[in-house]
């Protein structure tokens, strides 16, 4: 016999009212279902917008296995350390905002792809355009850039080779490239080091097919070295500081994030080997009222970052307590990361 | 009278010896001395003015070095710490692993200059005597001088050489004693760094006449070989620059 209604056997989670109306922000039942078990023997590396900044320090506090195969030298610590990229993922890349801009280093670590015009100058010192943020007063000669981005390049391929789980926070759909060999650069050109030439950098904003196009090739390339390397995706709950597209900043923010998460969950619903984590659904939800982001509207409060970090280590942790848990490292400033895109606020009228 | 609270490793001995003959030398001063082997002062917390030992094994240390004082008091006209890792091995750590821009091309990691000044110069910050310096000054608003665990001395060392022949020992040292000079103004402290007429021409390592019968607070514990513990000769040229900077 039918039943009344094909939702008349769902659980609870299933509806909004007793799904979420009712339920702690912080904590939703059944949000978050690992597709794969991750424990602290599992080579956890990291990368992505900066909001990923807060899982690679989270999970280190806990005593993850977080790859860092550019670990800063004796000496270089705390926000310092910081500052020349260390300690922030598990290779000095910096952010890594778009799909785009992750296959092109996974592309250039192992399939020889060659980025055009990613040495930038500024007040002679000469810097690496698709890392600008790493080496902030640069280099004195080109060539000492070029050898140190062949260093980089040697341990990002050590990182996919290494790693179990690649974790991967999808931050914009929106980048700057160079027109004709379209190498995609994280930040815009003259933003931190550069010029802008609109004959020579061309505005993208990807999407869906595009970014899921990237996101396929990526786990390609990283897998022909390491088939045994598994994927987390998560969207950064970060709204854009700035939008080159022509819309309205609050339109072009929800544009992105849903190209980002329909592609996130499209990968992890085709993929055995892709999960999702949920953390812009708890940051970003309805139901947490906008109280995880600080009163920018736009940095997440570290609260947020715990809500989110202590659901993703509850359901690998059975039986854990998340208050328990060591606390973080405090080196950044609250709960801010590491945000190029925060220098547009400086061009913002 | 001007009194001045001594706080140190094993490396103070040698200052302890030198006083019996620089007592002549500075009349108006009386000095206490507080030590403890390694990383035992770590052990030192703050309380009530004073600095008191977390276990029996630091205190019975400072009572044995101090002639009967298990704390050390917030009332002292002067204090010098001495040594705590405050050396240059901690900045040649650095440069045996990675490499600035201006270094020779070679199989250590490529960082660019000013992370690599960045580097030497926090090597002092990551120090026992960093620390025992910030508890230092919760207890005192006192001058404090901070003075260097000595170099090694010059025996047996050929990284030492290599890296006197790039100019990179240089390079090290200054920039590390930028670094105890930055550590020290942080607790508005004075860095001294040793004395010129203890180091080789090369800059980055002691005299070998000075490691000759190093001085040690207890005698059964000299090893052999021992070439980064000094000598009486030493503890003068040091204590001596310290004193007068405290006068």
């Amino acid at each position: 016999m039918a039943n009344a209604s094909p939702y008349s056997d769902l659980p609870a989670e299933a509806f909004w009212r007793s799904g979420v109306v009712g339920q702690k922000p912080e904590a939703i039942p059944g949000l978050y279902r690992p597709k794969f078990a991750i424990d602290r023997g599992t080579q956890i590396a990291t990368a992505g917008s900066c909001f990923a900044q807060h899982i690679a320090r989270h999970l280190q506090a806990r005593r993850y296995s977080v790859i860092d195969a550019e670990p800063a030298p004796p000496g270089l610590t705390g926000e310092a350390a910081q500052r020349f990229g260390y300690g922030l993922y598990s290779a000095r890349y910096g952010n890594i905002y778009t799909a785009r801009q992750l296959r092109q280093l996974a592309g250039e670590a192992f399939d020889r792809f060659e980025p055009k015009d990613w040495i930038w100058e500024k007040d002679g010192r000469h810097y690496d355009a698709l890392r600008p943020s790493v080496e902030p007063n640069g280099f004195g000669d080109p060539a000492l850039v070029e050898q140190h981005r062949k260093y980089h390049l040697r341990r990002v391929a050590h990182v996919l080779r290494a790693a179990d789980l690649f974790v991967f926070t999808l931050g914009l759909t929106e980048a700057w490239t160079h027109r004709e060999s379209e190498t995609v650069y994280p930040t815009a050109p003259g933003t931190i080091v550069g010029r802008y030439d609109p004959d020579v950098h061309a505005f993208r904003n990807f999407a869906f097919r595009d970014v899921y196009d990237d996101m396929k090739a990526f786990f390609r390339i990283a897998k022909r070295g390491n088939e045994k390397l598994k994927f987390l995706l998560t969207v950064s709950p970060v709204p854009l500081t700035a939008t080159a597209s022509g819309q309205h900043v609050l339109a072009a923010t929800a544009y992105s994030k849903s190209v980002l998460r329909a592609v996130a969950g499209q990968l992890a619903q085709e993929n055995d080997d892709v999960d999702y984590f949920p953390s812009y659904e708890i940051i970003a939800g309805a139901q947490a009222k906008g109280a995880f982001y600080e009163d920018d509207l736009r940095r997440v409060r570290a609260e947020g970052v715990a809500a989110a970090m202590d659901t993703f280590l509850s359901a690998h942790e059975t039986g854990a307590a998340p208050s328990q848990a060591p606390a973080p490292q405090p080196a950044l400033k609250s709960e801010n990361a590491i945000c190029e895109d925060i220098l547009l606020d400086a061009f913002a009228r | 009278m001007t009194r001045v609270c001594l706080i140190g490793d094993s490396h103070l001995a040698a200052l302890k010896l030198a006083w019996n003959t620089l007592v002549q030398e500075f009349p108006d001063f009386t000095l206490d001395f507080f030590a403890a082997p390694g990383k035992t002062l770590d052990g030192l917390s703050v309380s009530d003015g004073q600095l008191v030992p977390g276990s029996h094994p630091l205190a019975g240390s400072l009572k044995l070095t101090s002639g009967g004082k298990s704390t050390i008091a917030g009332d002292y006209d002067r204090y010098v710490i001495h040594g705590l890792e405050l050396g240059v091995p901690a900045a040649l750590e650095i440069s045996r692993k990675y490499r600035a821009e201006r270094h020779a091309k070679d199989w250590r990691t490529p960082i660019s200059d000013d992370c690599y000044a960045e580097a030497v110069r926090g090597a002092a910050r990551a120090t026992l005597a960093g620390r025992t310096l910030v508890k230092l000054r919760a207890i005192t608003t006192a001058p404090i001088f901070v003075c260097p665990t000595p170099m090694a001395d010059a025996r047996n060392q050929k990284i030492r050489q290599a890296m006197v022949e790039t100019g990179e020992a240089r390079d090290v040292v200054r920039l590390f004693v930028e670094g105890c000079e930055r550590l020290a103004r942080a607790s508005e402290a004075r860095f001294l760094s040793q004395p010129d007429e203890t180091l080789e021409a090369d800059g980055i390592g002691t005299k070998a006449s000075l490691s000759s019968a190093p001085a040690r607070f207890h005698a059964e514990l000299a090893a052999k070989n021992d070439n980064s513990h000094m000598n009486t000769a030493y503890g003068e040229a040091v204590l001596r620059k310290a004193l007068m900077a405290a006068a």
